[in-house]
């Protein structure tokens, strides 16, 4: 067991190695000086080497490269050339933001689309599944952004019930903290509950044709139970899998959301960082995603054996 | 069964109206969508301006309608790139299997860690906002979504029998992924490009939102929700009736989508299908 | 067709009881969605089980048997109903039951034993909870009794080890012990009626009769009824007490066992018994020239499994040990052995499609190497396949013509001939023109194993692989396949390397046969020695365990009959060699001129 989780935590390093290259690549293909980005409107082309050599933007691409790995290992990631401040420090910051509101998004989705998707299955060819069918792909067709747009027309415009914009963190206080999170909670919610649904019926409709199936009903069972005990389980590995790739790509690709509703996530960071040729900060929040959404993954992975007690190689 | 047939109808022909107003939409609108008109700024929609105007004048209904045509063109035409490279790139890695799959699968795996929306941004910053730009940048961010895809699938057919039987009765390589392998790539390619196209459409429309679409004043439905934002309370018909064009357009092709899978998936089992 | 509701009492059954039957089927007609009523799957069946006794519905694919099984428990497949038709059980009609009244049956008073054991049970669950899980609702015992129970139940089918083998997982058991854990299941409950869904045919040929024995001690100990769907004559024979006989949904034939399968008196029902192999040999073929074809020479056959690391050293898993035999031009060889034995691996080594680890295999005097397109060249036109599942080796997408043809793409340049040269071969198997541009999904399966052949053939090779290529086939179908083969082998002359898991099939075709157990040979002969005196224990087995049907000259009764085999005996200072054991390996024994077995000194 302990072998196959090794495995495949060995077997994410080679990939967070290519990925962190392809960051220092990409980002050195911006065009724009950020030496000048940041000088402003100085002419003066010692000052602008000045700048340069403060950066370690002059040395050889190799060498920059190499010094990169080598703070990127001790978790230096230099400085952000905007604002001054600490690249860990930022990227951190704004992760958990970002990580608060996708996570409690996919988890409400799935506490709620796990039991609908079986539910729907029970019901396969009735109006209800039809009905919970037709609605879960008209959720996943909405793009939350709009979702966003209109739960700020509802809720902040014409109601007025909560505020439309910014971010109060849940160490300060945490009702206000609730009240700015809820739209965009909802907002991502939304899509993501109409994804799990979705996986969750079609998974169980394929369950409840199989043979183990009328076994369990041969033997008696009602069909509650043969739906806990018999169809839940199987059907929810491969929605859990889906989750894992839901969250793992919404920790980076909530930047709109954030934008809209101005929230001090990660996505919105990486926007802004590639406009202002913030390269430190561009590496480290890209690599950070990078990484997470890898991560991720990982996790599901070791406890698919867990749900799945066929796979354990 | 009655559910596929349903999907069928519905997302066909919701896409089949889409396509049908993009072609329309590319030739006549009610009114020039860039056409200004300062007294008859936002105005809610009304006989003569059905979706209402902008606050240029603009009518809302010719914006949306020509947008339909863009965001039509830069889907597909993202698709057909995605596919034809990723699918050369996965049939590859999947026959020949041994090194060159493991480096190919370790490639995509780093690229496909990243959210496309950043591949695009970067590759936009790179080469600056333009239509073909966005069309390149998405092209390429979804080239290994489709590598995969087609990856597993030729695996999956490569384990096959009649391929093993080509081998015996002493058929080529390039023969057998030709004449044997393709073939039979067919339907699982066609459900990837429909919800690829879906996931374009909207990675487009968030694009767009986010000021890096098409460069105005021409417009796709994100950027017409985005101009959209400063006049919420002002003008909600400037951002309902977008989003619901957008709705529409990604319900179409996902219930498309989904029919298709209906329908090519059993006709698959149902071949097998013997003696109950 | 007779449609008496109380058929003529058995002899043989001592207890037999001409009281009420247990369940009576009356006019039972079952149809898909969507389809009219004359196109139902199953129309008007109508039969009885008595209390006590064993029935067996006995039909080949597309017969309806298994949904008329399914239909008494109210288990149709989705998209199936019941068209009209009632079964009486225990003062009710299943038919028109609702579904609670429906369940109070299902486990408790007729329980089911599904056909697949390895997809019967769930895979997240231990088969601890699966066994009580049936006992807590019917009988709601606590865990602890219902666990007590179910250990009983699984020392009682042979499962070792209950104790701790409750919290296992089935993916951790073989087919065959999955089988007993799902017949434990179903007798936990002691039901009053049993209805055995093909129980035995995704099993090996020896496991199946301990399976079919184990069911019928069981049901014999609690009372119960057995209805025995199967297509297994062997089966019906020995166990069976009545006999209903189904054709393309229809009741065709129905009666007393004994009296059933000696005098049928309907057509379809005599066509299946002449269908089993009756152990007739061939005595026409012309004596061979003595050209040596094939030769394999002591080969061994081991692949890698998974490796933990990257770098470790892999484990291997060795398929076939040690093997030694020739083949004859123009001389047909059967292996014969169950799963696991490795003989679908050796016949892929003589087609150049898996390197062997150890010793060679020689074709014409070449060397047979694995390469992936160098000796498939030299190969093709000397060597051909016939799979076993003649679903999954077509291309669905490519018309049989063209599939055919493909097979001569290198020798005829020109399409038109190539086609004509498919056409004819095509024809020769027994399809004529119209089939040529259909999609093998409009094929039944004895049809499309004929396309197989015909493309095996169409080259002209010497040799010909046919790796178990009527298993997947209908008894009555595959009777028709193997007379083919024999005629195209006689008019052709080529060799074939026929590869099954029967022993009697291989009786009526083979030259010489050739036994294999886990990868290792145990005896091999002329198919006259070894049949004659089968020598070593497993041979023996496999003989015993296929009926073969003999017709008597006089009253032209049919009758089944299983071979006894006289223990045999080693020579001295030697016991048979013992395939299972890892130490010793074997020797081959000459019995006589040609007529070999496997021995080990004794220790």
């Amino acid at each position: 067991m302990w072998q196959y989780a090794i495995k495949r935590i060995l077997l994410t390093i080679p990939t967070l190695f290519i990925a962190s290259g392809l960051v220092f690549i990409c980002v050195r293909l911006l065009p724009g000086d950020p030496a000048l980005l940041i000088a402003g409107d100085v002419q003066d082309e010692a000052a602008l080497d000045a700048v340069r050599q403060s950066l370690g933007l002059d040395q050889p691409i190799i060498v920059q490269y190499g010094l990169w790995l080598k703070n990127m290992l001790s978790l230096n990631l230099g400085i952000s050339i905007s604002s001054g401040t600490p690249v860990v420090d930022l990227i951190v910051s704004r992760f958990s933001v970002t990580a608060q509101l996708v996570l409690i998004a996919s988890a409400i989705a799935l506490v709620v689309a796990a039991p609908l998707g079986l539910f729907a299955a029970s019901r396969h060819n009735t109006r209800t599944d039809s009905v919970i069918m037709i609605t879960s792909i008209l959720m996943l067709s909405i793009p939350s952004f709009w979702i966003a747009l209109l739960l700020i027309l509802v809720f902040g415009v014409e109601l007025k019930w909560l505020p439309t914009v910014g971010y109060v963190s849940a160490d300060e206080n945490l009702l206000q903290a609730v009240r700015f999170m809820i739209m965009p909670v909802l907002a991502l919610t939304f899509v993501v509950l109409g994804q799990l649904t979705r996986m969750m019926r079609s998974t169980s409709i394929d369950i409840l044709g199989k043979d183990y199936i009328t076994h369990a009903r041969a033997k008696g069972l009602s069909e509650a139970a043969v739906l806990r005990h018999h169809v839940f389980k199987n059907a929810f590995a491969p929605t859990m899998t889906l989750m894992g790739m839901i969250v793992g790509s919404l920790l980076g690709g909530a930047a709109v959301v954030e934008t809209i509703f101005t929230l001090p996530g990660i996505g919105r960071l990486m926007v802004d960082s590639i406009y202002a040729r913030d390269y430190p900060v561009i590496q480290g929040s890209v690599l950070l995603v990078g990484t997470a959404y890898v991560f991720v993954n990982l996790v599901v992975d070791l406890l698919y054996p867990f749900l799945d007690p066929r796979v354990k190689l | 069964m009655m559910r596929p047939r349903f999907n069928l109808y519905l997302g066909a022909s919701l896409v089949g109206v889409w396509v049908l107003v993009a072609l329309i939409g590319l030739a006549v609108t009610p009114y020039d969508p860039l056409d200004m008109n300062f007294d008859t700024r936002l105005s809610p929609p009304t006989f003569h301006y059905w979706m209402g105007t902008d606050q240029y004048g603009r009518d809302l209904f010719s914006r949306v309608l020509s947008a339909s045509s863009i965001s039509l063109i830069i889907s597909l035409v993202t698709v057909l790139i995605a596919m034809s490279v990723g699918c050369v790139i996965g049939a590859i890695a999947g026959y020949l299997g041994g090194i060159v799959d493991r480096v190919v699968v370790v490639c995509l795996d780093a690229i496909m860690a990243f959210p496309p929306l950043l591949l695009v941004l970067i590759f936009l910053s790179v080469a600056g906002p333009s239509a073909s730009a966005i069309i390149w940048a998405l092209g390429a961010a979804f080239v290994p979504t489709a590598a995969r895809v087609m990856r597993s699938t030729v695996l999956s057919i490569r384990e096959t029998e009649y391929i093993e039987a080509c081998c015996v009765v002493g058929s080529h390589d390039t023969w057998i992924l030709w004449r044997h392998v393709l073939p039979n790539c067919v339907s699982p390619l066609t459900v990837l490009a429909t919800s690829m196209f879906a996931t374009v459409l909207l990675l487009e429309s968030a694009l767009s939102f986010l000021g890096l679409g098409v460069p105005p004043p021409r417009a796709t439905w994100g950027a017409l929700l985005a101009d959209s934002r400063p006049f919420l309370g002002q003008a909600p018909w400037l951002s309902i009736f977008p989003g619901i064009a957008i709705s529409l357009a990604l319900l179409g092709v996902n219930m498309l989508g989904d029919a298709l899978r209906d329908y090519l998936d059993p006709q698959q089992r149902q071949a097998s299908r013997e003696g109950l | 067709m007779s449609q008496s509701a109380t058929p003529s009492v058995g002899q043989d059954k001592a207890n037999s009881n001409p009281a009420a039957p247990l369940i009576t089927v009356s006019d039972l007609s079952i149809g898909f969605e969507g389809t009219e009523d004359h196109q139902c799957v199953v129309k008007n069946v109508s039969f009885t089980l008595q209390p006590g006794r064993v029935l067996a519905l006995i039909g080949e694919s597309g017969s309806g048997k298994t949904l008329v099984a399914r239909s008494l428990m109210g288990l149709l497949p989705r998209g199936a109903h019941l068209r009209s038709g009632a079964i009486e059980f225990d003062g009710r009609d299943l038919a028109v039951a609702s579904h609670e009244q429906l369940r109070s049956v299902r486990g408790k008073k007729i329980g089911m034993i599904l056909q697949e054991p390895m997809v019967s049970l769930n895979p997240s669950m231990t088969i601890g909870r699966q066994l009580v899980e049936g006992l807590m609702i019917h009988e709601a015992l606590d865990e602890e009794t219902s666990r007590t129970r179910a250990v009983e139940m699984l020392e009682k089918v042979g499962v070792p080890d209950p104790l701790r083998r409750l919290n296992q997982y089935p993916h951790e058991f073989s087919g065959g012990m999955r089988q007993r854990i799902m017949i434990a299941s179903v007798m936990l409950l002691r039901p009053d009626v049993v209805i055995a869904d093909e129980p035995t045919t995704a099993l090996d040929a020896i496991i199946q009769r301990d399976i079919m024995a184990l069911i019928l001690r069981l049901t014999e100990e609690i009372g119960a009824s057995v209805l025995l769907i199967t297509h297994d004559l062997g089966v019906v024979a020995n166990y069976a007490d009545d006999v209903v006989v189904m054709r393309r949904g229809e009741v065709v034939e129905r009666g007393p066992a004994a009296r059933t399968l000696s005098r049928p008196a309907h057509a379809y029902t005599k066509e299946l018994l002449e269908a089993l192999p009756n152990g007739q040999r061939q005595t026409d073929k012309m004596p061979l020239a003595g050209v040596r074809l094939v030769r394999f020479e002591n080969v061994g056959i081991s692949f890698p499994t998974s490796k933990t690391w990257p770098w470790s050293a892999s484990d291997a898993f060795r398929a076939v040990h040690d093997v030694s035999f020739d083949i004859q031009r123009g001389e047909i060889v059967a292996i014969v052995g169950e799963s696991g034995s490795g003989k679908t691996t050796l016949g892929r080594a003589l087609l150049g499609l898996v390197q062997p680890s150890a010793g060679q295999v020689y074709f014409n005097d070449n060397e047979v190497k694995y390469d992936r397109q160098r000796t498939r060249n030299h190969l093709r036109d000397h060597v051909q396949l016939i799979f076993q599942d003649p679903y999954s080796s077509l291309n669905p997408r490519l018309k049989i013509a063209s599939i055919v043809a493909e097979a001569i793409r290198h020798k005829v340049a020109d399409p038109q001939s190539r086609y004509e040269r498919a056409i004819e071969v095509l024809a020769e198997c027994g399809l004529g023109k119209p089939f040529a541009d259909r999609f093998p999904h409009q094929l039944s399966g004895g049809q499309r194993q004929r396309v197989c052949i015909a493309r095996a053939l169409v080259n002209n090779p010497e040799l010909v692989v046919a790796d178990e290529p009527v298993a997947a086939l209908d008894l009555t179908v595959q009777a028709k396949i193997l007379s083919l083969m024999k005629t195209l082998q006689r008019e052709r002359g080529f060799s074939l390397m026929f590869i099954s898991h029967d022993l009697a099939v291989v009786e009526q075709i083979a030259d010489r046969i050739v036994v294999m157990k886990k990868g290792w040979i145990v005896e091999h002969g002329s198919s006259a020695s070894l049949f004659a005196a089968p020598a070593h224990p497993y041979t023996q087995k496999l003989l015993e365990a296929s009926p073969f049907l003999e017709v008597d000259d006089v009253s032209g009764e049919y009758q089944l009959k299983h071979r006894k085999a006289r223990a045999g005996r080693a020579p001295a200072g030697h016991v048979f060699f013992d395939a299972e054991q890892t130490q010793q390996t074997p020797l081959m024994h000459p019995l006589s001129k040609d007529h070999f077995v496997a021995v080990q000194k004794t220790l």
